[in-house]
């Protein structure tokens, strides 16, 4: 216990999040879906994609433990290959638009002037598509698959990303530390990526976590409509439309992967917000 | 007041210009000639570029859409490739279903998230509080189409309360409004709660507590008039959220609308439609966002003024 404490006292960010005690037990969860994404194939080796007529909507059993689904296929093999879907395609388009949108952000608040008043507009007209209509419209141009639906989730992280960037970037360019940089006549490039952005670290930390979670719901929900990963891949939202007839008979084919969604989609709030109280202690009054 | 008005309404349309011409773009960017897509691949060539020519697809594009915006002013947005029927007879056929729904939804999430939101606030960091902040987180992560499915295996299916299809009466409009809002509950009840907070703790508050003001009234008409302008911006944001939300609920519960109508129009390529719908859609926002604005300046004279 007492070796926890120190070790504890070491990492003041890590410490603060721990006294958070639901955030503790959402970043497990998190940390068990990952893990499961991961390594699931190799300890749960029943192939998803393998159907059999005789065995649709079967019951738990010790050789199916979710049952199956409508075309006789395991649904354990295929929700854990509809984690390592789901995650995958979130991560990296949370993580390209992140990326795109840091940037834009520092640009348009730190330049001023034409460069942010483009980028502004770019960011209100993309804001002017509401939430998942922005996805559908890019899956549109682009035609449904797990690539495209990255895309949609990377060009749908950004405007917010963009927004929040900016007025970060705003407020940091009149700290003394930065005005200092000026003085000493330190390039634009260096104080963008030495202080600001490292500066502004916690807020894309959490911002990031947050966008998990919303892109989680918006990969399911183009799947849902037939518009993001194409079959046989198994994803979430897919899963539960492939089962959605049969919802009295089978309640069970909907119950699953729509609580995982629903659990992951949580956790990654809860994360979020965790980490927000942790890395910035000052907001946590407000 | 009547100034600002007028300018916030004159800068609607910079936005829609803008919206237009993505919308416009939209479709010459996707790969292929909309013509192939219209005729087939095995038409003589002949035929093609009479096709094309009756378009104006040979035309310059700012003449292209120059001409696409004139339409659009004039109510033409083109013909369904897949029902041959025009686009806009599509969409006023489909509309009042998909804003009832929006509306529907905006309102009870505003109506509850508000009451839920004033009681959270009022019992800081007791029971309620965190009860009515478990019920919003989970709300928010549960997906619509799971709530959805939810919902309708419960009040359609086991207890056949309410039907499962449709959105006919008003008894076919409870459960697709009440999934649809439960989104939006947990956000504007979270806004609601801090707004509160905020306002609870400033002097005036205080000074008619100390003048013996009814507590109802202190927090019911004193504070609540002053939380407003946060929650309205969270209801208003969340407007568009459930406008785009709707077509997931809309696939549930088979309704008819602009959001399923944008689905199927995908899935069978059929451009003219999507670029319709979504161009009336974003539209839409933009006007509501615009009206909540507004409202801003009816709920705080101070707004106009800036």
């Amino acid at each position: 216990m007492k070796k926890k404490g120190t070790f504890l006292s070491k990492h003041p960010i890590l410490r603060r999040f721990m006294r958070r005690k639901v955030s503790v037990a959402a970043a497990v969860i998190l940390i068990l879906f990952v893990l499961t994404a991961i390594f699931g194939p190799y300890i749960w080796k029943t192939d998803p994609l393998a159907q059999s007529v005789m065995k649709k909507y079967g019951p738990m059993t010790a050789e199916h433990p979710l049952g199956t689904d409508n075309l006789g296929r395991d649904t354990l093999a295929r929700m854990i290959q509809g984690a390592r879907t789901s995650l995958t395609i979130s991560f990296a388009g949370v993580l390209s638009g992140s990326a795109i949108g840091v940037l834009l952000g520092v640009f348009a608040g730190y330049f001023g002037g034409w460069i942010d008043a483009l980028i502004s507009r770019l960011v209100d007209v993309l804001l002017a598509f509401p939430g998942l209509l922005l996805a559908i419209t890019i899956v549109a141009i682009l035609g449904s698959g797990s690539i495209n639906t990255v895309i949609a989730i990377s060009i749908f992280t950004v405007p917010a990303m963009t927004r929040m960037m900016r007025g970060c970037v705003i407020g940091l360019k009149n700290a003394e530390y930065v005005q200092a940089c000026y003085t000493m006549g330190e390039s634009d490039m260096r104080i963008i990526f030495h202080h600001i952005i490292p500066n502004a670290m916690s807020q894309i930390i959490v911002n990031v976590t947050l966008g998990l979670g919303a892109a989680i719901l918006t990969a399911s929900s183009l799947s849902f409509l037939g518009l993001g990963v194409t079959p046989p891949e198994a994803e979430w939202g897919a899963m539960l439309s492939n089962m959605r007839e049969v919802v009295r008979t089978y309640p069970m084919g909907v119950l699953v992967p729509g609580i995982a969604i629903t659990l992951v989609v949580m956790s990654f709030s809860l994360v979020g917000d965790g980490l927000r109280d942790a890395l910035d202690p000052k907001l946590k009054n407000n | 007041m009547f100034k600002y008005v007028v300018k916030r309404i004159l800068q609607m349309i910079p936005m829609m210009l803008i919206l237009s011409l993505i919308v416009f773009l939209m479709v010459r960017l996707i790969p292929g000639d909309p013509v192939d897509l219209m005729l087939g691949l095995d038409v003589p060539k002949d035929t093609k570029e009479y096709e094309r020519e009756k378009l104006g697809l040979n035309d310059p594009l700012p003449e292209q859409y120059l001409r696409f915006v004139g339409n659009a002013l004039k109510g033409d947005l083109g013909t369904s490739i897949f029902s041959g029927e025009p686009v806009v007879d599509e969409l006023a056929k489909r509309f009042p279903k998909t804003l009832t729904l929006a509306v529907g939804g905006t309102l009870f999430g505003a109506l509850l998230g508000i009451i839920l939101g004033i009681i959270a606030a009022i019992h800081r960091n007791k029971l309620a509080d965190n009860i009515i902040a478990v019920a919003s987180l989970l709300a928010v992560s549960t997906p619509s189409f799971f709530l959805a499915l939810i919902l309708m295996l419960i009040f359609c299916l086991q207890l056949r309360w309410l039907p499962s299809i449709g959105m006919d009466s008003w008894k076919g409009a409870i459960l697709p409004i009440v999934t649809l809002g439960a989104q939006a509950v947990g956000s504007i009840a979270r806004t609601t709660r801090s707004s509160m907070l905020d306002v609870i703790h400033q002097d005036y508050i205080r000074t008619s507590r100390a003048r013996g003001v009814p507590e109802r009234v202190v927090i019911y008409v004193h504070a609540f008039k002053n939380a407003l302008i946060p929650i309205l911006t969270a209801v208003g944001l969340r407007f568009g959220g459930l406008l785009a939300g709707a077509t997931l609920v809309e696939t549930v519960f088979s309704i008819p609308g602009i959001g399923r109508f944008v689905v199927d129009s995908v899935s069978n390529r059929d451009y003219p439609a999507i670029q319709g719908s979504v161009l009336v859609l974003a539209l839409t926002f933009v006007v509501v966002n615009t009206a909540v604005d507004l409202l801003y300046a009816v709920v705080d004279p101070r707004v106009k003024y800036e």
